[in-house]
């Protein structure tokens, strides 16, 4: 794949991990860490790739192509982050793409497709009808940076703010499709179930310390005539992630007993026959009994 | 005339056929509200203290309510009220469908009857083309030892299907204290109103009329039906649309709430055997709704073609399912079925039935029965095919059977076997308790045990609470129970279903605006809340005049684990901390009397005589 001329790519990897309990940028991903693929990859169409890292932040072995940046303090959101990396490309580079480590299955297609769409623009965005992605975006270089120092300035923190002063190309993710069908390249990592299911789309295998917590399901009354299952194991660490995973697994659930990611108020969960799970950050252990029945048990 | 009120209704002395039309009061109408709470009121002064519920001075009431007739969803229900032969207490029973319709239309808000037909008969209310009620009785003879609903069709046949039909079967002719009586497959089941009816010889019950109420604001009355009617679709009431309630049997294994062997287990471990009732939709023929209704919970069974009864399909519900299935140890679902439709052909509660027979189990398991001429058969848990023979063996005066010992219900039975059975007898007030096991359910357990028609699960709603997020103290746990009691008071006076409770966010606001748009009374959310005691003091003051004793406020001590389990289970000293909490919680004395201040006792009529 040929590079793109005068072009750069910066890979922010500063952020807290506290969802996900471990640095993502050393998360494993086949035989590399995550930051290690995310740098291969984009080493494939930019010949400038620039790193910003948080204080003192350990980093896997990298090309010695790669420069590093240190954000001057830690988790300020993206922007001091992208204000970091564009004054580092800044000398090399017109135009860059900004991502975030955790977003391995970016598209190399994609980037470049949304290069082609610059024209005169400062900012490519793809937008999914209710969310922005500026890392997942490219940025001319000084109209931007500039931009990022009088809104940090004015202690204004928002990716988002970007647009209201510069021209910028709003693309679709439907659009995007095109190049990227199941928009991987808008998948990043939170939690451990997000890791885990990248790994899965990847057709990579789940690491042993990150291995699910498995628990033992158990349905009752309409969520088990709706799916014909009775028990059976899952994986997930949360009670938000116990939902989710159910969605994915049950979509015959949607609607009739998840509702907008969470239970409908005429379902619960409980641990054992004791414990009703209400808060969705509840961490579940392994060999837990989770019991999803009605609300309304008597009659 | 108050709207959704015909303001009178109907008394008949069956023994001297003088009706006549007493006036019910405005401070009656917006107080007890309907059903339940106005049956309460009629019978507290039709009746005078330490009457024989099967004697010729017994009141038997049908109440409506306002909201019968109005296109609100689950609204066509009745309430019928008498003091029970099973309890000797206050006794009220929903029954649901077009008979609420018809008898409504025939221009009285309740029905009540007293005195005694000296010959078997049928009993017509007529109001159709004419200003007022009149009544026939037609000998019933021709009818007499059939089954609620071959009665029922006979009639219809006989007489025209504009009638709509309320009956009893062969258990309320015998007076069997837990005879139920049914319309259209819908049965007031518990206490024993069936007999209560067949003691005044009345086999059924025909109405027909054309009076209709007038509703005070008619547009925001189907604005509040319409969005009532939407959100009975919702996930809320799918276990009653998808499944009934038999869906609660595994939860309750699950939780080892479900009586098993008389009570003596928690968790039943043929359960799964069961299940195909829970999740077999090719068991089903069909779904049915009472009439109004947009949720539609019944769920019919087909019957095994190898068994002897006259239905093809038998209606079942958790209630009937615990009490012939797990209860009596059997796990075979077709006789368990075959037992439910033969309680429905007879007209027997299925709860009483199986209560008394899985005593009798338990007390054949301890040698307790030694009588040498009961040869016929030796109850013994698990067998589906005793439970059968002795439902029979109920309905017949053979000798050396158990028929007469069933026929008593478990206390009364105890009282003839003795030798400590009353510890098995797992009843409360003399009711046999439903399917929800009270060692492990502790709010369930209060609200039985003071529930005012003996062990009950319709007018409390206490296990809401064990099957939420629930604080453990004993005076939370009373604070709920009175809350679930006081709502299912305005639930059964309205009289709307309890499965469409899952609906209202808020239950009293929204039962305010229901009855003001169809009544135009000022009610409100506090004037509901304060209704809701006002029918439960009713109910408890007719008790205490019939003679209710503290002591009766208790579960069987088989139930009660020693003070070193109480962790698993409900120790006799928590519940008693629990009634003592309740009985403040009412306002009553901590024995449980209602206070005697002269203006509450004129307020609740609870004097002999007092009309
Ligand atoms: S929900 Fe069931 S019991 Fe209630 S009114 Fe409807 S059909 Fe009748």
């Amino acid at each position: 794949m040929p590079l793109i001329p005068d072009f750069g790519i910066i890979i922010l990897c500063g952020g807290e991990s506290r969802r996900m309990g471990f640095p993502k940028a050393l998360l494993p991903f086949g035989s590399q860490t995550m930051l290690e693929f995310l740098v291969h990859k984009s080493l494939t169409i930019a010949s400038e790739i620039v790193v910003v890292l948080s204080p003192g932040q350990k980093l896997p072995p990298l090309p010695p192509k790669v420069q590093l940046i240190e954000d001057q303090v830690a988790y300020q959101g993206p922007l001091t982050g992208m204000q970091s990396g564009l004054s580092l490309i800044s000398k090399v580079c017109k135009t860059a793409f900004i991502t975030a480590t955790d977003s391995p299955l970016i598209m190399t297609e994609l980037i470049e497709f949304l290069y082609s769409r610059m024209d005169a623009n400062d900012i490519v965005m793809p937008f999914d009808g209710k969310y922005h992605y500026p890392l997942t975006s490219i940025y001319r270089v000084q109209p931007v940076l500039n931009q990022i120092n009088t809104l940090l300035s004015e202690n204004r923190h928002r990716p988002f703010f970007l647009l209201e002063s510069l021209q910028s190309n709003i693309i679709s993710t439907t659009e995007l499709r095109a190049v990227d069908p199941n928009l991987g390249s808008f998948r990043n990592i939170n939690t451990p179930m997000d890791y885990r299911e990248i790994l899965r789309i990847a057709n990579l295998p789940v690491p042993f310390n990150f291995q699910a917590t498995k628990i033992n399901m158990e349905f009752y009354g309409v969520p088990r005539l709706r799916t014909g299952v009775h028990s059976f194991v899952v994986e997930a660490e949360t009670v938000d992630e116990l939902i989710r995973e159910l969605s994915r697994l049950f979509p015959q659930l949607i609607h009739h007993v998840i509702c907008n990611h969470s239970l409908h108020p005429a379902y619960k969960l409980m641990r054992g026959t004791t414990e009703f799970l209400t808060d969705p950050s509840t961490i579940l252990n392994p060999d837990d009994q989770i019991l999803l029945l009605s609300v309304d048990a008597g009659g | 005339m108050t709207p959704g009120y015909h303001g009178k209704y109907l008394r008949i002395d069956l023994s001297t056929l003088f009706i006549d039309f007493p006036p019910i009061p405005i401070g009656v109408i917006s107080d007890c509200i309907g059903g339940v709470g106005l049956g309460a009121w009629i019978l507290t002064r039709e009746t005078i203290s330490g009457y024989d519920p099967l004697g010729n001075q017994a009141a038997l009431i049908f109440a409506l309510s306002p909201l019968v007739g109005t296109p609100l969803t689950t609204s066509a229900k009745f309430a019928v009220i008498a003091k029970s032969p099973l309890t000797n207490r206050i006794c009220d029973a929903m029954c649901s469908s077009h008979f609420a319709i018809a008898a409504k239309k025939l221009g009285v808000d309740a029905i009540c009857i007293t005195g005694k037909s000296d010959k078997p008969c049928i009993l017509f209310m007529d109001s159709l083309g004419q200003d007022n009620v009149s009544i026939r009785l037609v000998s019933a003879d021709s009818y007499w030892g059939q089954s609620a609903s071959e009665t029922e069709s006979s009639i219809r046949s006989d007489q025209g299907t504009e009638w709509q039909i309320l009956s009893i079967g062969k258990a309320g002719e015998m007076q069997i204290p837990f005879a139920t009586l049914s319309h259209d497959g819908r049965h007031a089941g518990r206490g024993g109103l069936g007999a209560v009816m067949g003691s005044k010889n009345i086999k059924a019950i025909a109405v027909r009329g054309d009076k209709r109420t007038i509703i005070s604001d008619p547009e925001a009355t189907i604005r509040i039906a319409k969005s009532l009617s939407q959100r009975s679709f919702s996930p809320a009431t799918a276990k009653y649309r998808e499944l009934g309630t038999v869906a609660n049997l595994l939860v309750f294994n699950r939780f080892e709430s479900l009586p098993t062997r008389n009570f003596q287990e928690g968790s039943f471990q043929e359960a799964q055997e069961l299940v195909k009732y829970d999740l077999a939709p090719a068991r089903k023929i069909t779904r049915n709704s009472c009439a109004a209704c947009t949720i539609g919970c019944e769920h019919i069974y087909a019957l095994d073609s190898k068994s002897g009864a006259a239905q093809k399909g038998v209606r079942m519900e958790y209630e009937s399912l615990f009490a012939l299935g797990p209860l009596c140890g059997v796990s075979n679902s077709h006789q368990v079925l075959e037992a439910s439709s033969l309680c429905d052909f007879y007209g027997l509660d299925t709860i009483s039935t199986g209560g008394t027979i899985a005593f009798l189990m338990e007390c054949a398991s301890r040698n307790l029965i030694q009588d040498d001429t009961l040869i016929r058969i030796k109850p013994e848990f698990g067998h589906g095919d005793t439970v059968i023979q002795l439902i029979h063996e109920m309905m017949s005066d053979m000798p050396g059977i158990y028929g007469e010992l069933l026929r008593l219900g478990s206390r009364g039975a105890s009282r003839q076997i003795e030798q400590g059975s009353i510890a098995f007898a797992q009843q409360v007030k003399g009711m046999e308790m439903p399917g929800y096991h009270p060692r492990k359910l502790h709010a369930m357990a209060l609200g039985m045990a003071v529930g005012c028609r003996g062990a009950d699960h319709n007018r409390t709603g206490a296990y809401e609470i064990d099957f939420r997020d629930h604080s453990p103290d004993a005076s939370a746990i009373a604070s709920s129970v009175i809350e679930t009691e006081d709502k299912a008071a305005i639930m059964d006076s309205l009289i709307l279903c309890k499965f469409i409770r899952g609906v209202f966010t808020d239950f009293y606001e929204e039962a305010a605006d229901m009855l003001c748009a169809v009544t135009g009374l000022a009610h409100s959310r506090e004037s509901l809340i304060a209704s809701a005691k006002w029918i439960v003091n009713l109910r408890k003051s007719f008790n205490q005049r019939e003679g209710w004793l503290p002591s009766e406020d208790c579960l069987p001590s088989s139930i009660f684990v020693n003070s070193e389990d109480h962790e698993n289970g409900l120790t006799q000293d928590r519940l008693e901390a629990m009634i003592l909490h309740y009985n403040l919680g009412r306002g009553w004395s901590s024995e449980g009397f209602i206070v005697l201040d002269p203006n509450v006792i004129e307020q609740l009529i609870i004097t002999e005589n007092s009309f």
